[in-house]
């Protein structure tokens, strides 16, 4: 009985405590769970925030998991509020873009930098041959170049179907099919478990790394995902650590989306956070060039050192060019144009008067070396007062007794003359062009002599008289063959004989003659006769006109065309023109 | 934009590339076929609900001497056998191939009777045809060659698939 009794009772002592954990408890723990669920609020909220900080510490998943609903509550209250996001955001825009314009620039700036040093530059010329070698574009293979690796571009690949659930890329052109790339990676690694499978352990053979000469692809299998990148450069462990990682992130986060995959990757928008994490860039280190190159450096020196000696012989020849330009300045000479001739010489044309300084003498004068400077001149006559003073004191000097005084320009003669000399001096003064003469100028001049005087023998006059016209007699000018043009020495030896002729017709006036110059024609015996004789008289007639033009009165003057001269000995010296001068009483 | 994966199957010589080839343009060359026994090609085609992205894994031509890659069926929605109706030997291969598809994967299978566009020469009977097309979700006569019913059977599939 008390072995019944015993069981009923350890029964209802089951019972009880059944009852009374009912009592204390309620149905299920209803009462405890009512109580938990009265202050869970309080419960949760004491913790909340540590949790999600130990969460985040823990692993990162807090961050990943709260970003894609922060990013869609702010879409959504934009979208709402855009007015009252306008109005807070306003007046930070304006400095907003001004720091973008500045990080525009800046970057622009550097890009320009980058770009100048990888396209002039012998290395960046090099590797656009390069490139264009292995038919890939210029970034591409710059890109290979200056990044020890980079991963390019990273697949999340659903295991079971090989379908891509989402891809993300640096954006470069080689951005493959994913869709494809995906599929075919599946197949590729299938074919390699199935045809190298071991026969002895049940393992599956997987692919883990595809390597080709400049792409390596890196697979990380999980149970449900594979995760991979396809990368340039030397990959290093760390790439592999990375995506381990991001695939174990990714199993955990989307284990349900995994699970129920139909073929609608849209759940896993939201890994690209995740895979952006695989796309690591490492920049190559630069190889410390210390290399230096002493080839460009030589021929930059000599390059220098060649434009230097340049400037050198420039600057000296520039600086004798200013110096010969002070030629302007001398009376009688006009600079009309100076130019620097090869390296170092200069060249100039001038314009001088014969009676001013000459160009070598100025120059010697100014310690230049005359073998620098070629000159050209010609001559003309020049009223420059300095110059007319010179050239009247040169004609007083031929009057030893008589000297000169200037007040303003204006000579002051005074002295002891002839009536004759004074008579010449006045001639010659009178002619001299530039100098205003008057004859009151001579005034102070003091007659020497009496009438009866040699000096005023008419006699005497006469035979100085004709021994000045036996001088024009002796001139003669000569003429080209055919020809009945005056050169430039005729030209010259007919100023003379005009200055000659101009100055007997004062001295003949004193003596009562009048005075007439016969210009006489003459040719060779090579032609017609007729054609002699009106040759001999054109020659005539030229000098005629020349001498009328230099200005002797016409009506002292007879052109007479010879023809030939039938002289054995006159041969060429027959063509020219002679001149006689011929005196008359009373004139 | 969801993706579906569907596979071709068939004996030797039934014409599934050229199948393929009629549908998408192709991608891959022929040289991948023959390396590693399947050739994939993509296809966007555009149902009464939404946009399916076929991915068609063309697997090598499968005889009674060859092994069948059962790991290319992995996740695939849908398969389709090509046999071809001049050669009667092509269906028999098209059954064993289903009956082996069967054993690893319960996914709709459907038949395609290639090269319409010639004159039918086999020695099967219709009742023993109707036979063999309960064993399949769906059977369409189709033509490489001039086109016919290819794209009616891909939409076909994409339809049921996204149902």
């Amino acid at each position: 009985m008390a072995h019944l009794n015993e069981q009923p009772s350890s029964q209802s002592d089951t019972d009880q405590m059944r009852q009374i954990r009912k009592l204390v408890l309620g149905d299920d723990g209803l009462y405890v769970k009512q109580t938990l669920k009265d202050n869970a609020r309080e419960l949760v909220g004491d913790v909340f925030s540590e949790a999600l900080h130990d969460r985040e510490a823990q692993d990162g998943s807090v961050n990943k998991v709260l970003l894609p609903l922060v990013e869609k509550s702010v879409e959504k209250s934009v979208a709402a509020n855009s007015e009252r996001f306008v109005g807070y955001l306003y007046p930070l825009i304006g400095s907003l873009v001004r720091k973008s314009v500045t990080a525009f620039i800046t970057e622009l700036l550097e890009k320009t930098n980058t770009l100048i040093e990888n396209s002039l530059t012998i290395k960046g010329l090099t590797w656009r041959f390069k490139a264009w070698q292995s038919g890939v574009t210029f970034s591409q293979y710059a890109a290979s170049q200056t990044f020890a690796f980079r991963v390019e571009q990273v697949f999340l690949i659903h295991r079971e179907t090989g379908l891509l659930l989402n891809s993300v890329s640096l954006g470069l052109e080689l951005e493959a099919d994913a869709d494809m790339v995906s599929s075919m990676l599946t197949a590729i690694n299938d074919f390699v478990s199935d045809s190298f499978s071991t026969n002895t352990g049940k393992v599956e053979q997987n692919l883990d790394v595809v390597r080709t000469d400049d792409f390596t692809l890196l697979l990380k299998k999980g149970p449900k995902a594979s995760v991979v990148a396809a990368i340039t450069g030397n990959m290093p462990q760390g790439v592999a650590n990375q995506l381990q990682t991001t695939l174990e992130e990714i199993h955990k986060l989307y284990d349900k989306e995994l699970d129920n995959f139909n073929g609608d990757s849209v759940p896993f928008n939201n890994s690209e956070h995740q895979l952006r994490d695989c796309l690591m860039t490492v920049l190559k280190p630069e190889h410390s060039n210390n290399k230096k190159p002493w080839m460009a450096w030589t021929v930059v020196l000599l390059l220098l050192i060649g434009s230097g000696f340049l400037f050198v012989k420039r600057w000296n020849t520039h600086e004798l060019m200013n110096q010969v330009k002070l030629i302007d300045s001398v009376p009688g000479i006009i600079l009309t144009s100076i130019d620097t001739l090869g390296l170092e010489d200069i060249q100039l044309e001038v314009l001088r008067d014969p009676a001013s300084l000459t160009i070598q003498e100025w120059l010697e004068q100014h310690g230049i070396e005359s073998s620098r400077v070629i000159y050209k001149e010609r001559a003309y006559l020049s009223l420059d007062p300095p110059l007319i003073k010179n050239k009247t004191e040169s004609i007083i000097a031929r009057y030893p007794s008589v000297t000169v005084d200037w007040m303003d320009n204006i000579p002051n003669i005074s002295g002891k003359l002839t009536n004759l000399n004074k008579l010449l001096l006045q001639g010659e003064l009178t002619k001299l062009i530039g100098l205003n003469f008057q004859t009151t100028w001579l005034d102070k001049i003091i007659i020497e002599g009496t009438a009866n005087t040699a000096a005023d023998d008419p006699e005497l006059i006469r035979a100085i008289l004709d021994l000045n016209i036996a001088k024009i007699d002796r001139v003669s000018i000569a003429f080209e063959a055919g020809q009945s043009d005056l050169s430039e020495q005729a030209i010259e030896k007919l100023f003379e004989v005009k200055q000659q002729f101009n100055n007997l017709i004062e001295v003949a006036q004193q003596q009562e003659l009048s005075l007439g110059l016969i210009i006489m024609g003459a040719s060779d015996t090579v032609g017609t006769v007729s054609f002699n004789k009106i040759l001999s008289q054109k020659r005539a007639d030229n000098v005629k006109l020349k001498l009328q033009e230099l200005g002797i009165a016409a009506s002292r003057l007879n052109a007479i065309g010879l023809g030939v001269i039938e002289l054995e000995t006159a041969k060429e010296g027959a063509r020219k023109v002679m001149f006689n001068v011929v005196y008359f009483e009373g004139g | 934009m969801i993706q579906k994966k569907i596979c071709l199957l068939g004996a030797t010589g039934v014409g599934k590339t050229s199948l393929v080839k009629q549908y998408v343009e192709g991608i891959f060359s022929e040289k991948y076929l023959t390396t590693i026994g399947v050739k994939i090609d993509k296809k966007q085609v555009d149902t009464a609900s939404e946009t399916v992205q076929l991915m068609i894994w063309d697997i090598e031509g499968i005889d009674r001497y060859c092994g069948f890659q059962a790991k290319y069926l992995r996740g695939a929605s849908a398969f389709i056998i090509v046999t071809d109706h001049t050669r009667s030997q092509s269906l028999v291969e098209g059954l064993d191939i289903l009956k082996m598809v069967k054993e690893v994967a319960d996914i709709p299978g459907i038949l395609a009777v290639n090269k319409s566009d010639l004159p039918a020469s086999w020695h099967w009977s219709e009742t023993e045809l109707e036979e063999v097309k309960q064993g399949f979700s769906q059977f369409f006569n189709t033509s490489a060659k001039t086109g016919d019913g290819v794209d009616a059977m891909f939409t076909h599939i994409a339809n049921e698939l996204t149902v």
